[in-house]
């Protein structure tokens, strides 16, 4: 439907009964009795004072996007235990006694979890179409919730089969329990910010090289009795290196020649040390890299690697992340910083939102990069001012922002694109 | 530096030929260029005494190597000898100054690994290649490649260098296994290659596909390695493209690390030298090698000649003498045309979430019409079966190449230049952004 939106009431009838028919369809469809096998049920138990749920039995499958362990216990935070009991995933009880839906929103959703608005965003875990028109400022989407979300879900998945629309299907992880951790453990920070540094060699992620050989075996050479001659090992002459290397063994040779040693030395005025013609593109990533230059092999953990396997095996441990962004972790403690400088009563990011292809490969531990960050408000609160969205994009380099305006049941999102500012041409 | 050392006009050359004698010290090289162009002459050399090498394969005493217009030939002597050219070359001067004996101990330090290997029943190095456009690459590559099968070895050659490639066809990369050193005027002979479809003549244009065909490449080369103990020794030397910047040094780590590269030898770049030491494993070997004062420029227009006669020996032979291809119609019907990668459209009209990414590995059907015609097309060696067989086009490697030379579309046909009578051996062909004018 093109044109204003339909909602300013007008007091036509017809307007009236339009908004009663998608009234009683609404209460049909949450009246609807919804049964679920018990024994499907993942039983948790409320502890008001920490304010968390601790699990009974063990969690479903749900644990690959959701909870945490602690203690040798599995725990989900209130706002995950909701949203899993609307799922018909969870049964949260407290003495003893079972909770409602209506008992989950009362005691869940609070100031110290999520606010009300935080956790309708949320729920687009479930499922979400979004019909993005070309122009990304104006989103409409609509919502399912309630009783159709079982059934719903396949529907989505047909729908886009069928007709290739532009069907999204957002995966929202808190990033409240990624904070938490880093705030827990003040100390591990220069830790958790050096293994993020580690991982930005993103080309090596294990699962794009399938070229393991059996053959390979273990070995490492001894360098040490093979001798290269190294040109750059002139320019740094360190003692370790040979400069000047002795006639090769004739039997080493074609055509069993005989030659004289080999002097590197008069070659290192004669390389290419010129400098390289640069865009500015990639001055700008020469520079990145720079500021957070790190030899792979300072690393003591990639020294003791011995052959290709290993070093494989080793980056494969510390997280497969296919397009891995050094400010996941240690921009955390920078958005601290930041809101404990000048605090945004209203506005935080309350989500990183990553995409339903990573589902598989996503880890709670090390989510990786979120696809976009998510800032909550209400439709009714002013318009985000520019000091606002400087503060909040600051916090969220790199990864988009999106704004989510609730208005009752309806979320629309916006987020800014690139854009260039055209230049003189003189200047 | 260059000396001009004895050169003496022949009288008793062929007739129309003035032949000029080149007396030779000890480690030092001739070089000389062939005047580019179609109307130039040929350069004729000859080895008179003592022994002779270029770019690694011996030379015959007292044969005739003949080379056409754009060649440039440095040929090296250990001992020192005399050489007669005929011909007119654009140049031709004696360097003292080469590189060779660094390279003759880059062989020596392979030799060594590979005897290490076959003692301990381990493989033999892996090695890549690496530096900027004109430092040499491919030459570095068929010395150390033509040294070691002189030394009795089977090592494989991976050609990574879409643009020019000294196996097969440009936009395409491929493996060879080496048996025999390099002809002196031909190169190596391509038996069997393995040939993989890129497309294009820079691995930019879909650098997600080109690290995709290089696991492939490491793949197959790692089975072969497998059952083949000889294979495995002789280990591999990996030519790569001359862009080390950005993506395209993402491209070089990311094949290091298929192909668990044990030495990488870089080729007149300190910068280049730098970052792979800071990005590869220690127990990678980074080596930093000046290039050769004879290594020429090549202008653009240089390089798309050469592309273009690569292509038109693949169809018509060496100096076009040798093969004489075949030119029939193809239905359209009876063939499927793809094209790896979805062409690249503005983030701005994705949808949310959508990545560009997700179009490259994509195969997208080709319509045939008039804008066909020239095409390079890669014949798939995929079965013509249904599409569950189409997943793997991509990396299933191609059984040859065929040019559209006319297309048809009231009759549904087209014609197509092919090195083989018909029928088409496979259906499933993939286009190439590469055209090739059949003129000469």
């Amino acid at each position: 439907v093109r044109g204003q939106k339909d909602f300013i009431p007008d007091g036509s009838e017809e307007q009236k009964q339009k908004l009663e028919q998608a009234l009683n369809e609404h209460w049909s469809l949450i009246s609807e009795e919804r049964v679920e096998r018990l024994g499907s049920l993942v039983k948790g138990v409320w502890i008001p004072e920490e304010q968390i749920i601790e699990l009974q039995t063990p969690a479903g499958k749900f644990w690959q996007t959701m909870g945490f362990s602690a203690k040798g216990k599995q725990y989900l935070l209130p706002e995950e235990a909701l949203f899993l009991m609307e799922c018909g995933n969870v049964q949260v009880f407290y003495q003893d006694l079972p909770f409602s839906i209506q008992d989950g929103y009362e005691n869940f959703l609070s100031s110290k979890s999520i606010t009300f608005q935080q956790y309708l965003v949320r729920h687009f875990k479930k499922v979400v179409f979004l019909f993005a028109n070309v122009n990304i400022y104006n989103i409409e989407c609509i919502f399912t919730s309630g009783k159709g979300i079982l059934s719903g879900h396949r529907k989505v998945r047909e729908i886009w089969d069928s007709r290739q629309m532009l069907v999204l299907y957002f995966c929202v992880i808190s990033c409240q329990t990624e904070v938490e951790s880093v705030e827990e453990e003040p100390d591990c920070k220069q830790d958790v910010i050096r293994k993020s540094e580690v991982k930005q060699r993103s080309w090596w992620s294990p699962g794009k090289t399938s070229g393991s050989c059996s053959v390979s075996g273990s070995r490492q050479w001894d360098f040490s009795s093979i001798h290269f001659p190294d040109v750059g090992s002139a320019l740094r002459s360190r003692p370790d290196d040979v400069v000047s290397l002795a006639a090769p063994d004739p039997s080493l040779l074609p055509g069993a020649l005989t030659v004289g040693p080999c002097d590197v030395i008069p070659w290192r005025q004669r390389i290419n040390l010129k400098e390289v013609y640069m865009s500015p593109k990639d001055r700008q990533r020469e520079e990145e890299a720079n500021r957070r230059w790190m030899d792979v092999n300072r690393d003591p953990e990639v020294r003791s690697c011995k052959s290709w396997a290993e070093y494989r095996a080793l980056l494969a441990r510390r997280g497969d992340i296919i397009y891995c962004d050094p400010y996941v972790l240690s921009n955390h403690p920078f958005m601290y910083l930041c809101c404990s400088l000048k605090p945004l009563d209203n506005w935080r990011i309350s989500f990183s939102v990553f995409q339903p292809d990573s589902v598989s490969s996503f880890k709670k531990s090390n989510p990786g990069r979120p696809y976009a960050r998510m800032v909550v408000c209400s439709f009714n609160d002013p318009v985000p001012d520019l000091a606002v969205l400087k503060q909040l994009s600051s916090q969220s380099p790199e990864v988009a922002l999106v704004f989510a305006a609730v208005d009752h049941g309806d979320i629309s999102f916006y987020t800014f694109k690139d854009f260039h500012i055209p230049k003189d041409v003189f200047p | 530096m260059a000396t001009e050392v004895l050169e003496k006009p022949i009288e008793d050359a062929s007739p129309g030929k003035v032949g000029t004698r080149f007396d030779l010290e000890k480690e030092t090289e001739l070089r000389f260029e062939v005047e580019a162009g179609d109307g130039a002459e040929q350069v004729e050399l000859e080895l008179l005494s003592g022994m002779a090498e270029v770019f690694g394969s011996e030379l015959n005493r007292n044969k005739k190597y003949t080379f056409g217009p754009g060649a440039k030939i440095a040929v090296f002597t250990w001992q020192g000898c005399s050489i007669n050219l005929y011909g007119k070359p654009e140049v031709a001067y004696v360097s003292k100054d080469t590189p060779m004996l660094l390279y003759l101990n880059t062989h020596a330090a392979l030799e060594q690994m590979r005897k290490q290997a076959e003692k301990e029943n381990e493989r033999g190095p892996r090695v890549m290649v690496v530096g900027p456009t004109d430092v040499g690459k491919s030459t570095v590559c068929r010395l150390l490649l033509s040294y070691a099968v002189r030394v009795g070895r089977r090592p494989t050659f991976v050609e990574l260098d879409v643009g020019q490639s000294g196996v097969s066809v440009p936009g395409t990369v491929s493996a060879l296994c080496i048996e025999r050193p390099a002809d002196v005027e031909e190169g190596f002979s391509v038996q069997a290659p393995l040939v993989y479809h890129f497309g294009s003549t820079t691995p930019g244009t879909n650098i997600k596909l080109y690290n995709k065909l290089t696991s492939c490449l490491a793949e197959v080369f790692s089975q072969r390695c497998e059952v083949n103990r000889k294979a495995s020794v002789g280990g591999c030397i990996i030519n790569t493209c001359g862009w080390v910047k950005g993506s395209g040094y993402q491209a070089l780590v990311h094949c290091a690390s298929a192909f668990e590269v044990d030495v990488v030898l870089v080729l007149d770049h300190e910068r280049l030298y730098n970052e792979l030491k800071r990005d590869l494993p220690h127990f990678v070997r980074v080596v930093l090698l000046p290039k050769s004062g004879g290594v020429v420029e090549r202008s653009k227009e240089c390089r798309r000649e050469a592309r273009d006669e690569k292509i038109r020996e693949y169809f018509y032979g060496f100096c076009g003498v040798t093969f004489y291809p075949f030119s029939y119609e193809v239905r359209f019907s009876d063939v499927r045309i793809y094209k790896i990668g979805a062409p690249s459209i503005p983030d701005s009209c994705l949808p949310l979430g959508m990545s560009q990414d997700d179009t490259q590995l994509k195969l997208v059907p080709v319509t045939p019409g008039r804008d066909l015609t020239y095409h390079v097309l890669s014949v798939s060696s995929a079965d013509d079966g249904e599409d569950g067989v189409r997943k793997g086009i991509v990396e299933t490697p191609v059984c040859g190449f065929i040019v559209v030379t006319n297309v048809d579309t009231q009759a549904q046909v087209m014609k197509v230049l092919s090195p083989a009578p018909r029928p088409l051996p496979r259906h499933t062909l993939l286009i190439m952004d590469i055209r090739f004018m059949d003129m000469k």
